[in-house]
């Protein structure tokens, strides 16, 4: 149903200037994805960690100023004994939680939807406490000439999901937490109706079975309510553990479709079709029982955290569906359908 | 002193005036008093308390009694967490479980320093138990129970700890020369699958020298669905070889089982911080019940030691 | 022997608990805790109260003088049959708080089922008939309140998010649509509310304009949560800001009641009335009965917020 493109990945940490000296980028990513003045612009979650020394664990934080996030180095001793080493994401220190790799927002733009430039510095940066572990996979949706982007916050309190605006991907509005912890996975819908908007979120559901998708509406976006969980995990080895929703659901005659993630036994992600009613959105009209799309090849099985595809970020682009995908939490890819290809195997 | 048998009959008999210090006791605002230290000097008891304040961290008390049974609590705290100097930033959280010894005409204070880096065990010394004079951290972060030996043993200071490693509570012997500088740990012994005491034990009274070796009162913890229960239990340790254990109680010599015992703060707990053996022959354990009040229990000093001897050696 | 002391700054009446088992006409599993509020002179309490199944549900008592109360026989909210509603409140109704507001009052209580807690708001006139407005949240919270009066134009509410274990702050134009969260209170390591702080009785405005939190905090220990009860004042203005704290409990778990239940060392208010100075301060007891403690402002100022001393 998908092609892979060619180029695979299109996006590397490589290609990827890390923001200050003594960084090094581990993860350019889960990118969310608009067309704009006949670009592909996609906003890439760029995961850095510090450039390690010899018998020292260094691991990178911000320090906070006059609302700017300051990227600085904090260093270990690799031998003290408080020092403890959870898996590849994290270090315990005295009890405190440090991040191994930190993510922010970075731009990257292509005329043909391949090949990308990506910016030399940031453009969402962590600015408060509330922010101290990272701004993480955006999804950008235009609605009446206005690119919404809304992207995981992550803090002590964990995760929740804040909401910025920009006309030109120059200027920036911030307008604080949309949906407080722990929420993410928010996918605004692209119109209104009856003068409302809608998203898709993902509360965690915290010790009451697994993380579910529910839908809600605003006035104005920056208020919510009218809160109704719409899809559960069904109990297969694919959606095992949590679903949530990815990008903006594309409008088709036959209802929003939208393109979720599902993480089943042993962590292993995959990528699943929902066809929402147009009126009524809240209905699941459709729902495929096999995954459109799962870790196949080399670049998704292994990898920063293997067998993760995870999509936030879809374009229609003279008549394809572009869908940008992040693969085992290190690079960017890209997979290319259409949107009467994907309803025809739901 | 008038005695009834125990519930269970529990080797160690409460006092019919337990609790013997409760909340209502203290001169000063706080929420709870218990586990408490208790030395006998000439005809008077002292009694260093541990006193939780309302903000939810311990200072240290001192009550006064002539006869062991009843006590007065001095109007303020003598000892509070260090606000200067090398010890405040270990204290942040409170000080807890003081353990008082007498070595070489010395009283010297083993107690916990809390902080959001995790217990370390402190040593002060004082003359007059109103006045402390903060020694050392003599221990890193993870380790509590700390009690100091009585005399040397082979020209040493000896103590008992209880590191917590890989989440299993032991306890172990540790050297010193200087009382400052400790090292040359050994495991001394560890939680019995199965028994009462299989979670978790630790040192609680300053080891008493007797003709079968050095008595230890420790606490036991077994953990059940409900939490943890907290019994006092004894052991007796080789008088020269003091990381040998000679023999170790069966059966605990006091489990909770009154009132005061299971209902409080941290319910069920029965947590022994001192004793003084009376000319009579008669031993007073101390002990804080359910993190709220402080008792006291006694028993025949011999027979302590022969149901401690009949329990399983090394 | 010295006098015994009784230093805590709270008065426990004397006949508590004031609703125990003894003082329902039905049968029933538990009496956990009770909003408040006094309308004209009668004295109302909004109890949850678990059934024998399991299920909880908020019943009325009333009473004229604050300490002997008729508690009704059916419940005043219960889990509804409402399709809108159904779903999200089929295990229970509670945790019930009153907020009065200009001529009606507003009532946030917790919704659970299979999904989790949810903020339900609902709106009674005079305690006849009670009208529920919608759930007013997502999943993962409890504990909301709602101010007696609007802050800046806008609705304003509290609740304890199941992460980080703090209270947020947010607004609402009417009362459907909530935004601008922002953490508004956090726990404090290695005091007596270290792990978790909520919302317990709906903010009160001071006569001298400040207002008035009253919140749970919660220790743990190795025998499970220790709950109390303490209070902050907020700005005037802007009640996101926090001007003072009590550094000490106004109320922990001391007597047998409060220590023996269902949930021991639980103390768990959602209602109290302020008649002058003098606080009324109700509280469920664990989760066993509703007891009931007097304090005043001033108490809780001189001898909890600006407690002397290292302890």
């Amino acid at each position: 149903m998908f092609e892979r493109c060619q180029k695979n990945p299109i996006i590397r940490p490589a290609d990827v200037r890390p923001s200050a000296e003594g960084y090094r980028v581990v993860g350019a990513f889960n990118p969310g994805a608009t067309l704009f003045n006949d670009e592909v612009i996609l906003l890439l979650r760029v995961a850095e960690s510090c450039v390690q020394q010899q018998g020292k664990i260094r691991i990178p934080v911000y320090r906070f100023s006059e609302g700017r996030g300051i990227p600085e180095i904090k260093e270990f001793d690799a031998h003290d004994p408080d020092v403890l080493l959870k898996d590849t994401r994290g270090v315990v220190y005295r009890g405190k939680d440090y991040l191994s790799s930190i993510s922010h927002l970075r731009l990257a733009r292509s005329v043909d939807g391949i090949n990308f430039t990506v910016d030399p510095t940031p453009f969402i940066y962590p600015c408060s406490p509330t922010e101290a572990y990272g701004t993480e996979d955006a999804r950008i949706v235009s609605i009446d000439g206005t690119f919404y982007i809304n992207y995981t916050i992550v803090s002590t309190d964990s995760w929740c999901t804040a909401l910025s605006s920009t006309d030109d991907f120059k200027k920036l509005k911030q307008f604080g937490i949309i949906f407080h912890p722990e929420n993410k996975d928010v996918a605004i819908f692209p119109q209104k109706i009856n003068n409302k908007y809608m998203a898709l979120h993902r509360p965690n559901n915290s010790g009451f079975g697994q993380a579910s998708i529910w839908y809600a509406e605003s006035p104005d976006l920056l208020h919510w309510g009218h809160h109704k969980c719409i899809a559960r995990p069904r109990r297969t080895v694919y959606e095992s553990m949590k679903i949530g929703s990815g990008s903006a659901p594309i409008k088709t005659d036959e209802g929003w479709l939208c393109i979720y993630h599902a993480k089943g036994d042993n962590s292993r992600y995959s990528l699943f079709g929902m066809l929402l009613d147009l009126e009524q959105p809240w209905k699941v009209i459709k729902r495929s029982t096999m995954p459109l799309f799962e870790p196949e090849l080399e670049y998704e099985t292994t990898g920063f955290f293997g067998n993760v595809v995870f999509t936030n970020g879809i374009v229609i682009k003279d008549g394809q569906l572009f869908m940008y995908y992040g693969s085992s939490d290190e690079t960017t890819c890209l997979a290319v359908s259409s949107v009467e290809q994907i309803l025809y195997g739901l | 002193m008038i005695k009834r048998p125990s519930l269970g009959h529990d080797i160690l008999q409460r006092f019919e005036g337990n609790p013997i210090i409760t909340l209502e006791d203290i001169p000063f605002r706080c929420n709870t008093v218990f586990n408490g230290t208790v030395i006998k000097k000439g005809n008077r008891y002292y009694h260093l308390l541990r006193v939780e304040g309302q903000q939810g961290y311990s200072v240290f008390a001192l009550a006064i009694s002539q006869d062991g049974l009843h006590f007065t609590v001095e109007d303020q705290p003598v000892m509070v967490p260090a606000r200067k100097g090398p010890f405040a930033r270990y204290e942040t959280m409170g000080i807890e479980d003081p353990r008082i010894t007498e070595l070489e005409g010395v009283y010297y204070v083993m107690y916990t320093a809390y902080s959001k880096y995790g217990p370390r065990i402190a040593l002060a010394k004082t003359e007059d138990f109103y006045h402390y004079k903060r020694i050392a951290l003599v221990s890193e972060p993870g380790n509590k129970d700390g009690i100091l030996f009585p005399e040397k043993i082979n020209g040493e200071y000896v103590r008992l700890d209880r590191p917590i490693g890989k989440e299993i509570g032991s306890m172990w012997v540790s050297y010193s020369k200087n009382l400052v500088d400790w090292g040359k740990s050994e495991l001394l012994m560890t939680p019995r699958p199965g028994l009462w005491d299989s979670f978790r034990i630790g040192a609680s009274v300053a080891p008493i020298k007797t003709e079968h070796g050095w008595l230890e009162i420790y606490h036991g913890v077994k953990m059940t669905t409900a939490g943890p229960i907290y019994k006092i239990g004894t052991v007796l340790l080789d008088l020269e070889q003091p990381y040998k254990v000679i023999a170790r109680c069966d059966e605990p010599a006091l489990s909770p089982r009154e009132d005061y015992e299971r209902i409080g703060d941290v319910g069920n707990v029965a947590f022994a911080c001192g004793a003084v053996v009376e000319n009579s022959g008669e031993i007073k354990v101390y002990y804080g019940a359910a993190d709220t009040c402080v008792c006291v229990a006694t028993a025949d000093f011999k027979e302590l030691i022969a149901m401690t001897l009949v329990g399983e050696s090394s | 022997m010295p006098p015994k002391k009784q230093l805590d700054i709270i008065h426990r009446w004397e006949g508590n608990p004031v609703v125990n088992m003894e003082d329902l006409w039905f049968r029933a599993a538990d009496i956990c805790n009770a909003g408040a509020v006094k309308m004209a002179d009668t004295y109302l309490l909004l109890i949850t109260i678990e059934s024998l199944r399991g299920h909880k549900s908020l019943y009325l008592a009333r009473s004229t003088d604050g300490h002997y109360f008729e508690v009704d026989d059916e419940p005043f909210i219960k889990r509804s049959a409402d399709k809108a509603f159904k779903k999200y409140e089929e295990i229970s109704v509670m945790d019930g708080r009153i907020t009065p507001f200009e001529d009606t009052y507003y009532i946030t209580y917790v919704a659970e089922s299979q999904y989790g807690f949810r903020i339900g708001l609902a709106r009674t006139d005079a305690f006849e008939d009670v009208t529920r407005l919608g759930l007013i949240s997502a999943v993962d919270t409890k504990g909301g309140t709602l101010f007696p009066e609007k802050i800046n134009g806008r609705y304003a509410r509290l609740e304890r998010p199941w992460s980080g274990g703090r209270i947020w702050i947010s607004y609402s134009d009417d009362l459907v649509y909530w935004g601008g969260f922002k953490a508004l209170l956090s726990p404090r390591p290695g005091y007596w509310d270290a792990h978790r702080v909520g919302a317990a009785v709906p903010p009160i405005r001071l006569k001298d304009g400040r207002w008035l939190l009253i919140y749970y905090g919660i220790k743990d220990t190795s025998a499970g949560p220790l709950f109390r009860i303490g209070a902050v004042f907020l700005d005037p203005d802007n009640p996101a800001r926090v001007l003072t704290r009590t550094n000490v409990p106004i109320l922990s778990p001391r007597k047998p009641y409060e220590r023996i239940g269902d949930i021991p060392n639980l103390i768990f208010s959602c209602g109290a009335i302020l008649e002058g100075d003098k606080l009324l301060l109700y509280y469920g007891a664990a989760d066993s009965c509703i007891c009931l403690g007097s304090t005043t402002i001033d108490k809780i100022e001189q001898e909890c917020v600006k407690s002397k001393g290292d302890f």
